[in-house]
Formats: structure tokens, sequence, C-alpha cells
């Protein structure tokens, strides 16, 4: 190879490089950009979802694992703040059981690979024995990590009765 | 110019987007430390009503739940400050905790504030989740729970 080929073979190899670092830092800016919601962003998080609750009505704890972050933040309507570890061995022991599961009333906001999702749970839950069929909002944070969607928080509060 | 001039260019410009995706380039503390500062600013602008800082640190499209379970829009959390519906008769909130996603930042911890809410004042303690993401190089609120926290009969 002469040393005109080799350089020109160089000088295309670089360009190709600031092309796609390029390409890469317009992705990264889009990312930050983005506040409108993706339908199939939005689909991927209710399978997700969906999959949680089905989970945690069969007790299934390897995909509680997999589908909740190691960082979950968990806050219940009684404002008791849980780990991933700790509402997890809730769901293992029986004391936090989903009797039905009805969500509804979603809004996402979706910002590259995090999405919030807010709703509206009539879930029958009992919790500690105690059964709760009071509605409630909810707030979700998913974070897609190695290509899946995790939660990562989640808050509950209940719907005030607008007549107190 | 050199075909190892543009590879350096080329190197750069690499080093550059993983900069611009901000996954991990910046220590945890620092991102604590510029998270609490946007939250120290949101403080003093809701105590001040000042709208023009609050509008910079919701952001547009922020999803709120109060301690009623009212899922409320950044319009209508902005027009509470502005009228004075919402007011913190004092501010008292700790016992954070961090747990940092790249460019979104989860935020837990308590609020001890009193609040005066259309005319009924709250003294019940909350427990909250904040989470900031950081849009075109700032940290704005995206998302903001708030529950009381049940207390012993």
């Amino acid at each position: 190879m002469s040393e005109h080929t080799y350089m020109r073979k160089e000088l295309r190899i670089a360009a190709l490089l600031v092309i796609v670092a390029l390409g890469m830092m317009g992705v990264a800016s889009s990312q930050e950009a983005k506040h409108e919601p993706d339908a199939d962003i939005q689909k991927a998080i209710l399978a997700a979802d969906n999959e949680r609750y089905d989970a945690m009505q069969k007790k299934d704890m390897a995909a509680l694992d997999r589908l909740h972050g190691d960082g979950l933040v968990f806050i219940n309507t009684k404002g008791r703040m849980l780990n991933k570890a700790e509402y997890l061995e809730e769901i293992r022991s029986g004391a936090l059981k989903f009797l039905s599961v009805e969500t509804d009333d979603y809004t996402f906001c979706i910002y590259g690979d995090t999405a919030i999702m807010s709703g509206r749970a009539k879930s029958v839950v009992e919790y500690h024995g105690v059964v709760n069929k009071k509605p409630r909002r909810f707030t979700s944070v998913f974070i897609k990590m190695h290509g899946q969607w995790v939660l990562v928080a989640h808050q509950a509060t209940l719907i005030a009765d607008e007549s107190n | 110019m050199s075909a190892e001039r543009i590879l350096r260019i080329g190197l750069i410009a690499l080093a550059c987007s993983g900069i611009a995706k901000g996954q991990s380039d910046v220590p945890s503390q620092a991102v604590q430390q510029e998270v609490l500062k946007a939250e120290a600013s949101r403080d003093e602008a809701m105590q001040k009503a000042d709208m023009a800082v609050l509008n910079r640190i919701y952001a547009d499209n922020v999803v709120i739940v109060n301690t009623r379970g009212v899922h409320l829009t950044k319009a209508q959390r902005l027009a509470d400050f502005q009228s004075g519906d919402l007011k913190f008769l004092s501010f008292d909130q700790g016992d954070y905790s961090f747990h940092i996603y790249g460019d979104t930042v989860v935020l837990n911890g308590r609020a001890n504030s009193v609040v005066q809410f259309h005319g009924k004042v709250n003294r019940v303690p909350r427990k909250f989740t904040l989470t900031y993401v950081k849009l075109n190089g700032e940290w704005r609120l995206v998302a903001q729970s708030e529950t009381l926290i049940d207390q012993p009969q």
C-alpha cells in the first residue's frame, strides 16, 4: 500500500469517526429534548407494569426481581418508604396481596430512557390483613436498563373524598 | 490537514458525545449537590411565589400528585402559588435519599413544612418523591408525588 493510499484510508476512517460522534451527540441531545409521549414506549411500559402485577399475584419472585431496579424506592399510601428487599418481602410473605388489579387514567412523560407514568388505581389490596378498596393516585418512574424497562420509584396517595 | 490531526478531531468528538450523554462522567456527590441546589432555589421560590424561578425549575410536562391524590399540571401548580391558594407557612424537609440514573435523579425525603392550601392549614408530615431530569444542561423537576405519613392513633 502506498503512503498516499494509506493516508486516504486514514482520512476516510477519521471522517467516519467524526460523523458517528456527531450522530451520537445528536441522539443524546434529542433525548434531552424529548417530551412527547411515544406510543411504543408507552406500550412497553404498560407491558412491564402488567407483567409486574401478574408476578405479584403469582408471587413470581424471579420476575419481580427482574422488573424492579435494585435501587427501588416504594412509598405506599401510608407514607411508608420501602426498599426493594422490603417490598419484595411483603409480597413473598403475603403481607401485601392484590385481590384485584384495576388501573386507568394514565399520563406518560418520556425523557430518553426515563419514563414517568402516573395514573389511578382502584385495585383491591390486602395489606397486613386490612383490605383497602380506596382509589389511589400513583406515580411510577421507569428506567430502561440493559434493554428492559424497570421500576425504580413508585409512590401511591389515597384520593381524598372531596366532601371532606 | 494531516490524517493524524483528523483522527485526533474524531477521537475528541467521540469523547464529547460521551459527555453529552452524561451517563457517568459527573461524580454522584456533585450531582446530588446540583439537585439540592435546584431544590433550594425551588424552596425559596415557593415561599416568595417567584414565578420566573418556578417556571424554570418545573418541567413543562411535570406530573404532580398532591397529598389529596389530585393530579396537577404545571399551569395548575403555578396558578396555586400565584393566587396564594398554596402558601408555605414554614419550610422544613430532609431525610433525603438519592438514586442517580445518568441524567435522572430520584430524590426521596420527608417534609414537615406547614402548608396552607385553599385556606386549610396542613401540618401532617409527608413523604415525597421528586424526579429531576437534566434537560439542556439544567435540572428540571419532571415528577412530584406526596403522601401523608400515617400517624399512629
